[in-house]
């Protein structure tokens, strides 16, 4: 078993900077992934993935791409949980969406977890409200100065290495 | 002299009246369950810490709720930020609609310390019907919290 696969188990009990670098991992080590899964949806209008213990349902009408995602094996969908608007100029929606992507996986990684020796509990799904691709992730919401700010002075965690060099 | 039926007529008229302004305004509150050492972080994590679980309620169905929470703690006088959370949205289950739940907050303290802290949070609860009712509440007042286990 990998190390992402272990970190798969962890769900709500990953603290903020470790679901940081599995963002952040996702983003590096999953582009030929999105690409294809990007094709699908602009194709299809909707594409369907699975990650850890989740499915994910993405749409895409209007410039808009939103997703919702289950537990694997349950009926209901939780309500549409993020959006994101795309613009004309493909190198930046190309960008766009594999941070969506990623953010997505992280979201669904965090409230779904494989089964495995940590027990896990019903919950409500929980996220950070704001996603880890805005600058008021950085800020907590309070302006994007400060959010360029704590940007560039935060420091990823080791998690990351491990998982990039693993 | 006025007619029973008039009378009654504007009784009921008011008692319906009331009805309607009360289910014109929700109530959304935040329940916190005691500051506590968490034995599940440290069974899952092998961490010491210190946990705050919040439960917001609502009298109505929400879709949402989105919540600050902050742990302070009493040094020499003095109150300090221990913990701060990220802006947090928990949604509701449509087993439970009416409730969206934060197990998420957490702090890491050193063993064998007793601290004295107190808890508080606010937000925004966000209901079915569009309507966005501000929430917030605190633990009450300082209380020591032993960041070990405790006998029972």
């Amino acid at each position: 078993m990998s190390l992402f696969e272990e970190y798969l188990n962890r769900g709500q009990w990953l603290s903020e900077s470790e679901r940081l670098a599995i963002y952040k991992y996702l983003l590096k080590t999953s582009k030929k992934k999105y690409e294809i899964d990007k094709k699908t949806l602009f194709e299809d209008k909707t594409l369907d993935s699975e990650i850890a213990n989740g499915e994910i349902k993405y749409s895409f009408s209007s410039n808009i791409v939103d997703y919702k995602v289950r537990k694997i094996g349950d009926l209901e969908w939780n309500k549409q949980v993020r959006t994101i608007k795309i613009g004309r100029i493909k190198s930046i929606t190309n960008k766009k969406l594999d941070k969506f992507f990623a953010q997505a996986e992280l979201d669904t990684i965090r409230n779904y977890p494989l089964p495995g020796p940590i027990p896990l509990e019903d919950r409500s799904f929980t996220m950070n409200t704001f996603p880890y691709y805005s600058l008021k992730y950085y800020s907590n919401g309070r302006g994007i100065i400060r959010g360029i700010i704590e940007k560039l002075q935060s420091k990823d965690d080791e998690l990351l290495t491990k998982l990039l060099s693993s | 002299m006025t007619p029973p039926w008039v009378l009654a007529v504007v009784i009921v008229s008011q008692i319906a009246f009331t009805q309607i302004g009360k289910e014109s305004s929700p109530v959304c509150i935040l329940k916190f369950e005691r500051l506590h050492y968490s034995t599940s972080v440290k069974r899952n994590l092998g961490l010491d810490a210190i946990k705050l679980n919040i439960k917001s309620i609502c009298t109505v169905p929400q879709r949402r709720t989105e919540l600050t929470a902050t742990i302070e703690v009493l040094v020499k006088g003095n109150t300090k930020n221990y913990f701060t959370s990220r802006l947090t949205t928990a949604r509701s289950e449509y087993k439970k609609p009416n409730e969206a739940e934060f197990l998420d907050f957490w702090a890491e303290c050193k063993k064998g310390e007793t601290l004295i802290l107190r808890g508080e949070a606010s937000g925004v609860a966000y209901l079915e019907d569009g309507r966005e009712i501000p929430i917030s509440n605190r633990t009450g007042k300082f209380s020591p919290v032993l960041c070990d286990f405790t006998a029972k």
